[in-house]
């Protein structure tokens, strides 16, 4: 069924070549995310290829930790693994048209930069321990080297530094079965959040193509900054560094109203932009934070009307639908009947 | 010009074409305007308006069994009358001959029957039932009325809350854990991996032969499917049952699920099987980073090695694809 969808979207985009409105190049670049072949191979070529750099990246840092001493030596292998990393990256696209195994390499480059900065400090270290320091800068040149080669998965990577310099930390308790995550001064990461969204608008608006395919990035990162950020507030309260546990219950509520609200209007937003990540960020996050209101409000306070507000508003969501629907299907009074045949 | 499954389809990926660089902004202006996104966009906030909504009355008809502790015999028949009642409003309206509310009385039909299934679990609890057995009556007396109604008014949502109900039923149980640990329990994971198999079965059949009459029911099927194959294999990894022994063999196994699961989602051009497959994948190794069962292995080894064959895996497909292309030329 998905092929002959495919073959049709195919044929409309032949349709959008002849009438000017997308390039031969645009609409091949389109054609390749609808193939008609019985196997869609180019799934198989960017998983395969991200999550193996991204595993063979971690299995080599273990095995250096383990068995790399003389640093000397690792500063060197790792400085020789960023440049012929990238260069086979690069060779690869541009020579034999591998285009994912060459975006896959340089970001295992991206990788080997990385570990060339944290050995380099362990090398020239003052004591100072500042290792959030650290990361923003690693960070920082990784942001610069996917600019520079323009590759969206060294990006993502530069992204995720950028969430560890900035107080973000997640790990897993072995024996525990408990996964964690932790974030401190939430409100940074709220504002920065709202900057990462104007960067992503900027790129897909007003920055052109060599650029453009960065926003989807940024509008994860900035998505994602802001839900976790109301997730915190929403149950601990305003903090910076440490939670609070007592005399929070006025805060705490005033954060979920106002990720319901982040939420819901990011729906709207959706469906005014055509951006279909924001319905998916604002369902996500609203069916969380009511969740965990029924835990924190209603559950802990039985004997209080927490449900009946629930109910209320629930129900008032469900009649302002009716009452939207409603009014955008009514006929038009003035409208001719449709002639019978 | 395109038929409708065409222009919807194009109308959702438009915004993605312009955030992965692949049109400019003019483009996907008049793009949009072309495959007329804008309704898109009404209908799917009047959908979503009714999804949150739903949910949201959904917890407070919970703490509103929760607060009524003392009379829930007298609860559970006022829920169940008024849930009767809501669900026949449901089906009245879905029935307007002006088809005003195509949308919003699926929202309505389905509060309707949550609301009537709290009100059958609270008498039967009234009547003495434990929570397990509450849970278990409940789920034979609602999952079955509750399919039905999906199919006879093709309500997505209703499906989904009785698939929810269903993999319920069959053993899983949330909870938040003081003020911020969430917790998920499967009561007998082994058993939940063969029910969530059957659902990806019986989605991929509805897939393939009933697309025509049942819409997208499939998706219901699969994304519950698989959701509950994942996490069962994710509990199994984690606290296996045969004790650490078996540890190696439900690692294994769920990177081999998470494997087909990619391949699956390749063959069938299906983005659900992908997605999950890749999302496993990505837990299994986040986890495994962490674990302690190491010792009788080495960990570096097993993600150099295992990073490595599947790069080469991807490589080598990537060869073939050119070579599939440039060959018809």
């Amino acid at each position: 069924m998905s092929v002959k969808l495919n073959r049709r979207i195919n044929a409309e985009l032949d349709a959008l070549v002849a009438q000017d409105v997308l390039s031969p190049r645009e609409a091949r670049r389109i054609a390749e995310r609808y193939p008609t072949t019985p196997w869609d191979m180019l799934v198989l070529v960017r998983w395969f290829t991200i999550l193996g750099a991204v595993a063979a990246g971690a299995g080599a840092i273990i095995l250096a930790k383990e068995y790399v001493k003389a640093i000397h030596l690792a500063e060197l292998g790792l400085a020789l693994a960023t440049v012929g990393l990238i260069w086979l990256g690069r060779h690869l696209a541009r020579a034999k048209g591998l285009v994912k195994t060459g975006a896959a390499l340089e970001m295992a480059g991206g990788f080997a930069l990385q570990g060339v900065i944290f050995v380099l400090a362990i090398d020239f270290s003052h004591g100072s321990k500042n290792w959030p320091a650290l990361v923003g800068i690693q960070s920082l040149a990784l942001a610069i080297l996917a600019y520079a080669l323009k590759n969206r998965l060294v990006l993502i990577h530069a992204g995720i530094c950028f969430f560890v310099f900035f107080g973000g930390e997640s790990g897993y308790d072995s024996g525990w079965g408990a996964y964690w995550l932790e974030m401190t001064y939430p409100i940074r990461f709220l504002a920065m959040g709202f900057v990462f969204l104007g960067a992503a608008w900027l790129h897909a608006a007003v920055l052109k193509r060599a650029c453009q395919n960065f926003s989807r990035v940024y509008a994860h990162l900035g998505l994602i900054d802001i839900h976790f950020a109301l997730w915190f507030l929403s149950v601990f309260g305003y903090f910076s560094r440490t939670v609070r546990w007592n005399a929070s219950d006025g805060e705490r509520a005033a954060f979920s109203a106002l990720w319901a609200l982040v939420s819901v209007f990011s729906l709207w937003l959706a469906g005014a932009t055509g951006q279909k990540i924001l319905k998916s960020y604002g369902m996500t996050f609203l069916i969380i934070n009511v969740y965990t209101f029924y835990f924190q409000f209603v559950v802990d306070r039985s004997g209080s009307l927490w449900w009946l507000h629930l109910l209320l508003v629930g129900g008032s969501l469900v009649g302002l639908g009716f009452a939207l629907e409603r009014r955008l299907r009514r006929p038009s009074e003035s409208a001719p009947l449709a002639p019978s045949s | 010009m395109p038929n409708e499954t065409v222009k919807e389809r194009l109308a959702h990926d438009v915004g993605l074409w312009l955030s992965d660089g692949l049109v400019s902004k003019d483009t996907h202006d008049l793009l949009r305007q072309r495959y007329g996104s804008q309704a898109f966009g009404i209908a799917k906030a009047v959908k979503s308006l009714g999804v949150a909504g739903g949910i949201v009355a959904f917890f407070g008809l919970l703490g509103l069994i929760a607060a009524t502790s003392g009379s829930r015999t007298f609860v559970g028949f006022l829920l169940l009358l008024s849930g009767a009642a809501i669900a026949a409003a449901g089906i009245r309206l879905s029935s307007d001959k002006l088809g005003r509310y195509p949308t919003s009385s699926k929202a309505l039909l389905c509060l309707g029957v949550v609301t009537a299934a709290l009100g059958i679990g609270a008498v039967i609890n009234a009547l003495g039932a434990n929570d397990q057995s509450t849970l278990f009556l409940t789920g034979i007396l609602v999952v079955v009325p509750a399919g039905i109604l999906a199919y006879r008014f093709k309500n997505s949502f209703l499906l989904y809350l009785a698939l929810i109900v269903f993999f319920h039923w069959v053993g899983s149980w949330t909870d938040m854990y003081g003020r911020s640990t969430y917790e998920l329990a499967i009561d007998d994971p082994r058993l939940m991996c063969f029910a969530a198999l059957a659902a990806v079965l019986v989605g991929l059949y509805h897939e393939r032969s009933l697309r025509e009459q049942t819409v997208r029911f499939y998706q219901a099927y699969e994304v519950m499917g698989l959701m509950y194959l994942n996490l069962s294999l994710l509990i199994l990894t984690v606290d296996p049952p045969g004790g650490t022994r078996e540890q190696t063999l439900w690692v294994g196994l769920w990177f081999i699920a998470a494997l087909l699961q990619i391949i699956a989602g390749a063959l069938q051009h299906n983005s659900l099987f992908t997605g999950f497959g890749v999302t496993a994948m990505a837990i299994n190794s986040y986890t495994r980073y962490y674990e302690d069962f190491w010792n009788r292995m080495h960990k570096g080894v097993f993600f150099l090695l295992g990073g490595a064959v599947l790069f080469a895996a991807g490589a080598l497909c990537e060869v073939a694809l050119r070579r599939s292309q440039r060959g018809p030329a």
